[in-house]
């Protein structure tokens, strides 16, 4: 099965090392900078589909289901983001006679719809957020004492927080309920608004699924994802702290329940939010996660592989009671972005890049040396992963691996990523996803000391090209940054 | 040799004498001796009597990037007789702090801002970037990229009459 990753970046790298594993001829589509990217490199064959522009290439229909026609590639793995949960996408592939790499589009599209999905949710009894969906007629009031305290009212039509009030006691409510009507007619020409319930402190916990086209499903377990920065997951791991062995057990067979009730085939993800010993079904990403890799180190299951065979036609193997997870993962997510301003995004060349490596630790890997990081794209660099027979002993090899990753000629969030592995509530694993603004709310990172090591490090550097030069030697590192600027410059 | 490097506001000089492996450096008064070996290009040892270090250097026009115990340090390289007091204040300009694209220009010269007041967006890698006025004042001029195209970071986005 010749496959066409539509995709870039690690995701694309970690697909076409898996389709190279299973022995499938591989094609990668690239817009116009990516012309030398590791994931045009890793390839069979690789198609220029376009300028910079996501519209342009990654996200262009047309040219993907072109690249896949004149290179003959019989199905296409869409990776993460793009159109990965696109389901006109899905259909194109399918009218094209290929193969698309993940569940129905008919699937794609009843989870997009999130009023359907939590109907469908709540048919299926899996748990969802109490609230009231219906219409705006009925009293708020005895709608709310039913639903508990505090309550979220928001606006049917909704989005940006525009209508959008919380509600801890009941004399609030009623001008509360006019406010968010107020906003939300004038905001989205509609006054409808529902009520929630409002969790205060949930954590975000998923599950993942695997499906077969027979209907055989299993759970690959949960990860915890509480760690994100505006709504941006950066730290998951697998077992999540929070979970008993009970709950896990609910709410792995709620997941398998809810892939059974859309039919699902292929890899997917059960969103939910966990509070107090409870948890409600939050959507379903019907696609491969960016962090799914945590799961494959805690089972030993490849889920890339899986989800090519599953594509080919081949049966899920696995039951759920040959799954048993072991020790801890923990994955962290390098962005381009500078923690000392104000979590910028921060583009320029990969001048030198050296990743930690050693038992267990996993590097999924995007860029390369010399690379040139450009706005157009997500700001994810690369994943680290680490695994270890303890949470505790997992922390600490991160913060091992985090204190040895060199990259130098973008900024990274990697300085942040290592305080928080430091952070008492995080080793503990006492937090949920409010943990980033309780206690990173204003973070900085502060001008770090300069070591007078730095100092001389940067002299040294400086004579050591000084002397090459003078001693007219050529450049030993055809890499070497000096080599691109051509000529030699005195001095560091 | 005399080197001089900017490191956030700060200014850092130094002299350093070498020969061969071996090293003298002065730094704010202090004598540093040492020696110094380079494992792989742009991968220094650094020996000094007390301690060895290891670190990685990178080379960017001006910038030296300098990886040290999993700290980075972006220095700039700076002329070594050239004080650099006279930092110029570029209060009144508005300046691109990333490379993106150009979504929206929201002033025109002439206009009155008021501090706080969005004079115009950058988007880079999904998000959307305000720039804001630092001050209440009028628009002298703005960049002549357009709405729609890629603008550079360093690039003048929008510049304020000087205020009196």
């Amino acid at each position: 099965m010749k496959t066409l990753v539509a995709n870039r970046g690690e995701i694309a790298c970690r697909i076409l090392r898996a389709c190279q594993e299973l022995g499938l001829p591989t094609v990668a589509v690239h817009s116009e900078p990516d012309a030398d990217a590791p994931h045009v490199l890793l390839a069979d064959e690789a198609v220029n589909i376009g300028e910079a522009a996501p519209g342009e290439s990654y996200l262009n229909v047309t040219k993907i289901l072109a690249a896949a026609e004149d290179t003959g590639a019989e199905a296409i793995h869409p990776g993460y983001g793009f159109l990965s949960e696109n389901g006109a996408f899905a259909t194109a592939v399918e009218k094209a006679g290929l193969v698309f790499i993940g569940p129905t589009p008919e699937t794609i599209r009843g989870m997009g719809d999130k009023v359907a999905a939590k109907a469908a949710m709540e048919a299926a009894k899996v748990p969802v957020i109490p609230g009231h969906t219906g219409a705006a007629e009925g009293d708020f009031n005895i709608l709310a004492e039913q639903i508990g305290y505090p309550v979220m009212v928001k606006a049917a039509a909704g989005g940006g927080g525009k209508g959008l009030r919380i509600v801890r006691q009941s004399e609030n409510l009623t001008a509360a309920v006019e406010a968010a009507q107020n906003e939300a007619r004038s905001a989205f020409g509609d006054d409808t608004v529902l009520l929630e319930k409002y969790l205060e402190h949930p954590r975000h916990i998923e599950v993942q699924i695997l499906a077969d086209n027979d209907g055989h499903v299993i759970h690959l377990y949960e990860r915890e994802c509480s760690i994100q920065r505006r709504h941006q997951k950066i730290i998951e791991e697998s077992p999540s702290p929070a979970l008993t062995p009970e709950l896990r057990e609910r709410m792995g067979a709620a997941a398998v329940r809810v892939a059974q009730a859309t039919a699902y085939r292929n890899a997917g993800t059960v969103e939910f939010l966990y509070q107090d010993g409870e948890f409600y079904f939050l959507e379903m990403n019907t696609r491969l996660q960016v962090e799914h890799g945590v799961t494959e180190l805690i089972t030993g299951v490849d889920i890339v592989k899986w989800q090519l065979r599953i594509a080919m036609g081949e049966r899920l193997t696995l039951v759920q009671e040959d799954i048993h997870p072991r020790g801890h993962a923990i994955e962290t997510r390098l962005y381009a972005e500078d923690p000392a301003r104000g979590f910028l995004p921060s583009t320029g060349t990969i001048q030198k890049l050296v990743e930690p490596t050693g038992p267990n630790v996993r590097n999924d890997l995007g860029i390369a040396t010399e690379q040139e990081i450009t706005s157009h794209y997500d700001p994810l660099l690369a994943k680290l992963l680490v695994w270890d027979a303890t949470r505790i002993e997992a922390v600490r090899k991160m913060e091992w691996a985090l204190g040895n990753y060199v990259v130098l000629g973008v900024a990274t969030n990697i300085p942040f990523l290592i305080e928080v592995m430091h952070h008492e509530a995080y080793r503990k694993g006492d937090f949920d996803t409010r943990f980033i603004d309780l206690y990173f709310q204003d973070y900085a990172l502060g001008g770090l000391e300069l070591p007078v090591e730095v100092l001389l490090a940067a002299a040294l550097y400086g004579a050591t090209q000084t002397s090459r030069l003078e001693g007219g030697e050529a450049a030993p590192d055809p890499h070497s940054p000096w080599k691109r600027e051509g000529a030699w410059r005195l001095g560091g | 040799m005399q080197f001089a490097y900017r490191y956030g506001n700060n200014r850092y000089g130094l002299s350093l004498n070498r020969q061969g492996e071996n090293f003298e450096a002065i730094f704010e008064g202090t004598t540093y001796r040492g020696s110094v070996r380079e494992i792989a290009p742009g991968f220094l040892e650094i020996r000094l009597p007390s301690r060895r270090v290891r670190v990685h250097v990178a080379a960017q026009g001006r910038n030296r990037h300098v990886f040290l115990d999993g700290g980075v340090y972006q220095l700039e390289r700076i002329s070594p007789t050239v004080s650099t007091d006279d930092d110029e204040t570029l209060d009144d300009s508005i300046i691109s702090p990333i490379t993106g694209k150009f979504t929206a220009l929201n002033v025109a010269p002439e206009d009155m801002v008021k501090k706080g007041d969005t004079l115009a967006m950058i988007e880079a890698m999904k998000m959307e970037h305000r720039l804001k006025a630092p001050r209440d004042g009028v628009v002298a001029r703005v960049c002549s990229v357009s709405v729609g195209q890629q603008i550079e970071e360093g690039e003048l986005v929008v510049e304020l009459e000087a205020s009196e």
